[in-house]
Formats: structure tokens, sequence, C-alpha cells
């Protein structure tokens, strides 16, 4: 029968250990899981073995779960998380594996620490805190979207390793930072600051509000938006870049300065739509196919 | 009148930023201690907070990352002993020197510091700036 199944670390950090359960239980599939101030020592070791093959319906890590979950190369690895709610004080890495339906992560502090996820999200919202998407997460977002906002003070952090899969995603940023190495669909820009680094390309990015976009990466941006006060920069390398096409609405600005000089090849144009839309390209080389 | 200020955030456990460093073409690693606006902006406040169990202080300076380059890449302000032990840094601007304040689009903030006691030395900068007309 399922059941709701809080972690006590009454003996050890082992989670196949039934004693650090509270009703003395190792959790099975359809369990609620629960980490919260009755920790005595972090679930650290055999999560893997230990979770495998599961479906939880909820994950729940409180802030007063002051420990680390799970180790690298020994991650919490469900099926299936139905509902995850992640606040947790710890300071450190935890790592998670499996398919996350819907996510919610929080910071209770300013030094809170990253969790380390490599596995399949839907609709997961980053509401402060640090995240780390490694090579092998899939990012599957569809139709629903990362939120990315500042909460309680404390920025929402995300980088994504280059191999991540973003082929369906929509990121949606009010907030935050975002260093993405693997290239997104779609990323919309309402606030904070997203870094596209390597060689990541972006479909369609919309910057709107203050948001700001760094095209640190050399791959394409095949079409861009750039309203309110937004900015989309590259500014920092030399290395050449291709810009298929761009609209710059209101006070939305284009900053093409490269500080060694660089090259954009540019194939259809920068269309420039408001009268305060300021493009500055010193510097650089704009070639037009 | 009142001013809207956009209050921007970072912290850490080690050192603050780097001037000349915002991290490699190829690397995965977001950017510390550095602040900005999307057009030109003002510098209205600054406000450091260390904690942790550490101790120790370390000189605290405020540079300028120049769009036009490092041959203008001056710094701002100093503070020394900040750190551990009634060693925080609360800066402000009186809104009739904001003028000498100004920064262009492009421009970065950035805030230097080397933690004498790395890991054991919390850091949290808040940062006031405001749009400029």
């Amino acid at each position: 029968m399922a059941d709701t199944k809080t972690w006590i670390g009454g003996t050890s950090t082992a989670y196949a250990t039934a004693a650090n359960w509270d009703t003395v239980t190792v959790p099975a599939t359809g369990d609620t899981i629960i980490y919260n101030h009755q920790a005595q020592q972090g679930c650290l070791t055999g999560c893997d073995a230990g979770s495998d093959g599961h479906t939880y319906p909820k994950v729940i890590v409180t802030s007063g779960y002051k420990y680390g979950l799970a180790a690298n190369g020994d991650p919490l690895d469900p099926t299936a998380i139905t509902k995850l709610y992640w606040s947790s004080a710890f300071a450190g890495t935890s790592y998670l594996k499996g398919d996350i339906d819907d996510g919610t992560f929080e910071s209770p502090t300013g030094e809170a620490g990253v969790v380390s996820i490599d596995g399949t999200l839907n609709h997961i919202a980053l509401n402060g805190g640090k995240m780390h998407l490694t090579t092998n997460a899939d990012l599957n977002s569809g139709d629903k979207l990362l939120v990315m906002t500042e909460s309680r003070g404390v920025p929402s952090r995300l980088t994504i390793d280059s191999g991540v899969t973003l082929t369906t995603s929509h990121i949606v940023m009010n907030g935050g930072e975002i260093v993405t190495l693997a290239a997104p669909v779609t990323l919309t820009v309402n606030g904070g600051h997203a870094i596209l680094r390597g060689t990541a390309a972006a479909t369609l990015i919309n910057i709107d509000g203050d948001g700001v976009v760094d095209w640190d990466s050399t791959g394409t941006i095949a079409m861009f938006h750039v309203r309110g006060d937004g900015l989309l920069r590259s500014i920092q390398y030399t290395r050449a870049k291709t810009l298929t096409e761009g609209h710059m609405y209101g006070n939305g600005r284009v900053d093409l300065r490269g500080k060694g000089g660089q090259l954009f090849t540019l194939t259809n144009g920068i269309f420039v739509h408001g009268a305060n839309s300021p493009l500055f390209a010193p510097g650089s080389v704009v070639a037009v196919s | 009148m009142p001013l809207a200020v956009h209050v921007q955030r970072d912290g850490g456990t080690g050192d603050m930023g780097d001037v000349n460093t915002i991290g490699a073409q190829d690397d995965n690693v977001g950017r510390v201690a550095r602040f900005f606006r999307p057009g030109r902006f003002h510098l209205s406040w600054v406000r450091v907070h260390f904690s942790g169990s550490g101790s120790g202080t370390a000189t605290l300076t405020l540079k300028l990352d120049s769009a036009h380059g490092t041959l203008w890449d001056v710094t701002l302000w100093t503070w020394t002993g900040a750190g551990i032990g009634s060693a925080d840094v609360f800066f402000r601007i009186p809104q009739d020197e904001l003028e000498h304040w100004i920064f262009q689009p492009g421009d970065e903030l950035v805030y230097e510091w080397t933690n004498p006691d790395a890991g054991n030395i919390n850091w949290g900068i808040e940062t006031g700036l405001i749009d400029a007309a």
C-alpha cells in the first residue's frame, strides 16, 4: 500500500536500510518520500539501487533538510517522480536521475547548493537556487515552460552542459541567470540574464522587459526579437558568428561591438522597427549574404 | 522624485569576480560579482555582507569593466579590511552625485575580493543600479 516515508538516517547514510526510514521500511513504488528536519544524516549511499524501478508521486525536500541527497555516481534514481518540491538548505551538490514530471526548486538561503539532474524534465520551475543539468539530461518541456525567477532575494542559476537535449523546450526566464552550452530552441527572456556559450545555437530568442542575452557562443541564431528595454549582446569574444534575421522594437538594443572585432554573417538582416532601438556594431564586420 | 532602483544580488563562498575574466567561451561557468543594466545606468549604492565560520579580511575593490576595452578599466573604489568581524561594506551615493557615477551600455561593475578563508566565509553583495535617462 502506498505510504509516506520520511528519511531519518537513524543508523547510516544508506537509502536501502529500513531503519533509516520512519516507518522502518524502504520506500517502494507509489510512496511519497520526505526529507526534512528529522534527518540525522544525509541519504547518500545505495540510492541508485535502492530507488531504481520505482515511481514516486511526490518527493519533498524541505529547508529543514541540511544534508546532501545521493552522491555523484550514485544518484537518487527512480523511474519517475511525479511531483518534486525541493528546498534543501544543503550547500553542496545533490544528484537526481530519472524523469521528473513537475518540479519546483526554491532556495531557503543565499548559499544553497546545486541540484545536479540527469533525466527527462517536464514543467520545471526554478525559484532561486542553483541547478545543473548534466550531459545526458533532457529538458523535455514540450508546451510547458521552465520558469526562472528570483525568490526571497536568492537569484536562480541554471547551468546546462553541452550534451543536454533541449530540442522540444521553450525556456522562459523572468530573472536569474542561465549559462548554456546546449542549444535552446526557443528562449524567452523577460528578465534576468541568459548566456549562450560554446557552440550553443538558438532557433528563436525573444527578449523583453529588461532581459539580457549574451551571445557568447559561435552557434547560429536563426531569429531574434528584442523589445522593451531588452538587450542582445555579443561583445566578449572574437569568433565569427551567423545570424539569419533579427528584429528590434521600442527601446530594445542590440550590441555587436566585439572588443577584439568579430565577423557576423547576416542572411536576411536586422530590422529596426523602433525609433529608439540602438544598434551598435563598431569594430565588427557585418557581412550580408 | 524617488528613482526606481534595480537591486541585483550575488553571493558565494570563494573569491569574488575578476575584471579581466568572465570565463572561457566554451565553459558554462556563470559570471561572478558582475552587475550591469541593459542601457546607461547609475550606481546608487553598495552593500556587502560577510558571514560564516571563517575569519580574516581583505581589500575589496569595485572596478569598471569598460565596454571600450581594458584601457578604460578603472578602479572606482577601494575598501580595505572587508570581511569577518564587523567589516561589512555599505556605500551610498547621494542623489546629487549620481551624474558622476554614470556608465555606458556594455559597461559592467565588478567586485574583486580574494577570500582569506575560502569555503568558510560567505559573501553576499547587493548593488543598487538606476537606469539613466
